[in-house]
């Protein structure tokens, strides 16, 4: 991966809410990870972008989503099963972000096979540290298929 | 349903009353059989005895006459023809055979009159005999004299005489033997009516018997009988079937309060229905409750802590970004917004955990506490190492439980332990005992420190939720702690108490139910 390491990696954020776009943004530079930021508002926006269709035609494919739980119209836990139900798209790394330390959301989620269930700290640079954490785990050490 | 105290008569006689009446009439019948059969005994008697004691010996004395006075006569007989003074010795045996001979006769019949006349005849007979006839012969004082008495007519006139004494005395033997076939017959006559009465008997003891029978029947089995049938249609479940007693009063009320036992048990069964319905209904409430609180502590954790996040990682952010351009006392002012915005959070979680026990539990499963407290203190290591502590853990028995929660209460009480520690590097000693309690054998795990202690004042504020008794400069925390430890205790039917003891350092009791197939047994506490 080396000789590839200077491509910046596409990441989907799925993520309502503008402040923590915004902080994840913060995070991803503060991070120094070298990244493409596709941000989607809702879950059928992220559907939508996976599978490339309506204005998402000509949307990249990702090779790592970030997906907040609590999301308007179809929620976090519905985009992480169709991903996760879709043999096409079940391969990319899922990464769960919310605010909730809820026992049944972590549950619920691993049920449904996220990649990884993360907490959004109080702290932002507990965030950042997570962030880099994901980058190196998904990107560094996991092959990633189509790479 | 109360007993008709109206009735009168026959009607208001209790069981007993009737039982004893029926008893009573079969008596009375039997007795009055009895009666008539002894009646007739004793004349049977009297007949047997009148035949034994009197007409028997009456013919024998009958017949002892007439051969005294055939001996009289063949004496009287004698001497007239030879003058022989023996025959006059035989005539005076005679004379006194035939005297104690009526003597007798006298005696055995004269009570009875019938006989009287016979007898008067039979005397005056041998009288006129004795003086006509026998007196002359022996009053003859020479031959000549005595063979004028030998004469045809004198003797033919003699032979009359003594014919007629005998007649007489034919008399009495057919009059006897008339009066013994009365009495003969009279005794048949008795047999066969003491044949009868028993038979008579017999038949009454068979009938009073089917009368009691029926009469049984008719008061006692007939009632109870219907009572029964009554009883077990209720007890088969037709609570509403009425119990009526019948026949005497005592069974119409037996039958009262049967029913009044019935109408209770129906208004009870009505209550506990609708009881549990109410209890239905509150479950229901309650589960609806329940769902919403999840709801809130979903939306608590979620909504809540979304703003609190923001505030502080951007307050982060403007520190990060900016600290050149602000003074040293705006870097403080965010610190204090960024630690205020993470202890909220920390609150925010602590009262999630705490609401969520038990709500996450789906069943009871065997907890070994050594395991967990092996993984309590293995989470702690840091913590142990840097505060040089010894944790010595005893023999921990296996309870059932969530292993999860047990968890949390014990890394809660080390972690306390290792908080308040005093001078000395802390001890923390774990150790378990079987103890009977009021509902059965109960585990009490006891957590001993050797640390500041804790004022006896305040054993239960200890345990009320973010109730702390030092400030958060001397000491971290929240003050979750105890407070999650006491409801993780009581959800699983136990307990924790701060057990009194003397300074320094603190005793916590966990009591936790003893599965029920615990053995008896010592516990040592070996480390």
């Amino acid at each position: 991966m080396l000789a590839e390491a200077v491509r910046p990696i596409e990441v989907l954020l799925v993520e309502d809410d503008e402040g923590d776009v915004l902080m994840t943004r913060e995070a991803l530079a503060e991070g120094k990870v070298l990244n493409h930021l596709h941000v989607v508002g809702d879950g059928v926006d992220a559907l939508a972008f996976l599978r490339r269709s309506g204005a998402y035609a000509d949307a990249t494919r990702p090779d790592l989503v970030l997906l907040d739980l609590n999301l308007p119209k179809r929620d976090g836990r519905q985009v992480l099963q169709d991903i996760k139900g879709d043999d096409d798209l079940r391969r990319i790394p899922v990464v769960v972000l919310t605010t909730s330390e809820a026992e049944e959301d972590v549950l619920r989620s691993y049920d449904l096979h996220a990649n990884a269930y993360v907490t959004k700290p109080v702290d932002f640079e507990r965030f950042v540290d997570v962030i880099r954490q994901i980058d190196e785990f998904f990107i560094s050490v996991v092959r990633l298929p189509g790479r | 349903m109360g007993v008709d105290l109206s009735l009168e008569g026959p009607a208001r006689w209790t069981l007993r009353t009737r039982l004893l009446l029926l008893f009573a009439a079969v008596l009375v019948l039997v007795a009055a059989t009895l009666v008539v059969q002894i009646v007739q005994l004793r004349h049977q008697q009297d007949v047997r005895d009148e035949l034994l004691r009197n007409i028997d010996p009456a013919v024998q004395a009958a017949t002892d006459v007439r051969a005294a006075t055939a001996e009289q006569e063949s004496a009287i007989r004698g001497y007239a023809f030879t003058g022989d003074a023996g025959f006059l010795d035989e005539y005076v045996d005679g004379d006194r055979a035939a005297a104690a001979g009526l003597n007798e006769l006298d005696e055995l019949l004269g009570p009875t009159e019938a006989f009287d006349a016979d007898l008067e005849r039979v005397r005056s007979l041998l009288e006129r005999w004795q003086t006509t006839s026998a007196q002359p012969v022996i009053d003859a004082s020479s031959a000549a004299e005595r063979d004028d008495l030998t004469s045809e007519e004198f003797q033919e006139a003699s032979l009359e005489n003594i014919n007629a004494l005998w007649a007489a005395l034919d008399e009495i033997d057919a009059h006897l033997a008339t009066e013994r076939e009365a009495q003969v017959d009279e005794l048949d006559d008795a047999a066969r009516s003491a044949t009868l009465a028993m038979v008579l008997q017999v038949a009454g003891v068979v009938v009073s018997g089917l009368i009691v029978l029926a009469g049984l029947s008719r008061v006692v089995t007939g009632p109870i009988a219907r009572l029964g049938d009554d009883a077990r249609k209720v007890a088969e479940g037709d609570l509403e079937h009425p119990v009526r007693g019948i026949g005497s009063p005592d069974l119409v009320r037996l039958g009262g309060d049967v029913d009044a036992m019935r109408s209770r048990i129906v208004a009870e069964v009505n209550m506990l229905n609708a009881a549990s319905a109410d209890l239905e209904r509150q479950t229901e409430e309650l589960a609806r409750s329940n769902r919403d609180l999840e709801q809130f502590a979903y939306v608590a954790s979620h909504d809540l802590q979304e703003p609190l996040r923001k505030v502080s990682s951007f307050c982060q952010l403007l520190q990060k970004r900016y600290s050149d351009q602000l003074d040293e006392r705006a870097n403080e002012y965010i610190d204090y917004a960024v630690d205020g915005a993470k202890r909220m959070q920390d609150l925010i979680n602590d009262l999630l955990a705490f609401s969520r026990v038990g709500r996450t539990t789906e069943a009871f499963e065997p907890v070994d506490l050594g395991a967990v407290i092996d993984d309590a203190t293995d989470a702690l290591t840091p913590a142990i190492e840097e505060a040089d502590a010894t944790v010595t853990v005893g023999d921990l028995p296996v309870v059932l439980g969530d292993r999860r929660l047990l968890g949390a209460t014990f890394q809660n009480l080390i972690s306390n332990a290792l908080k308040f520690r005093g001078e000395e590097p802390p001890k923390v000693d774990i150790a378990a005992t079987l103890c009977a309690g009021a509902d059965g054998d109960e585990w009490v795990i006891s957590v001993t420190d050797n640390g500041i202690g804790i004022d006896p004042d305040y054993d239960e504020q200890i345990f009320v939720i973010f109730k702390r008794l030092h400030s958060k400069a001397e000491y971290s925390g929240t003050g979750i702690g105890l407070a999650l430890a006491k409801k993780i205790a009581e959800f699983h039917g136990g307990r924790i108490w701060l057990e009194p003891t003397p300074p320094p350092g603190a005793t916590f009791k966990l009591a936790l139910p003893a599965p029920p197939s615990t053995e008896k047994r010592v516990h040592t506490d070996a480390g």
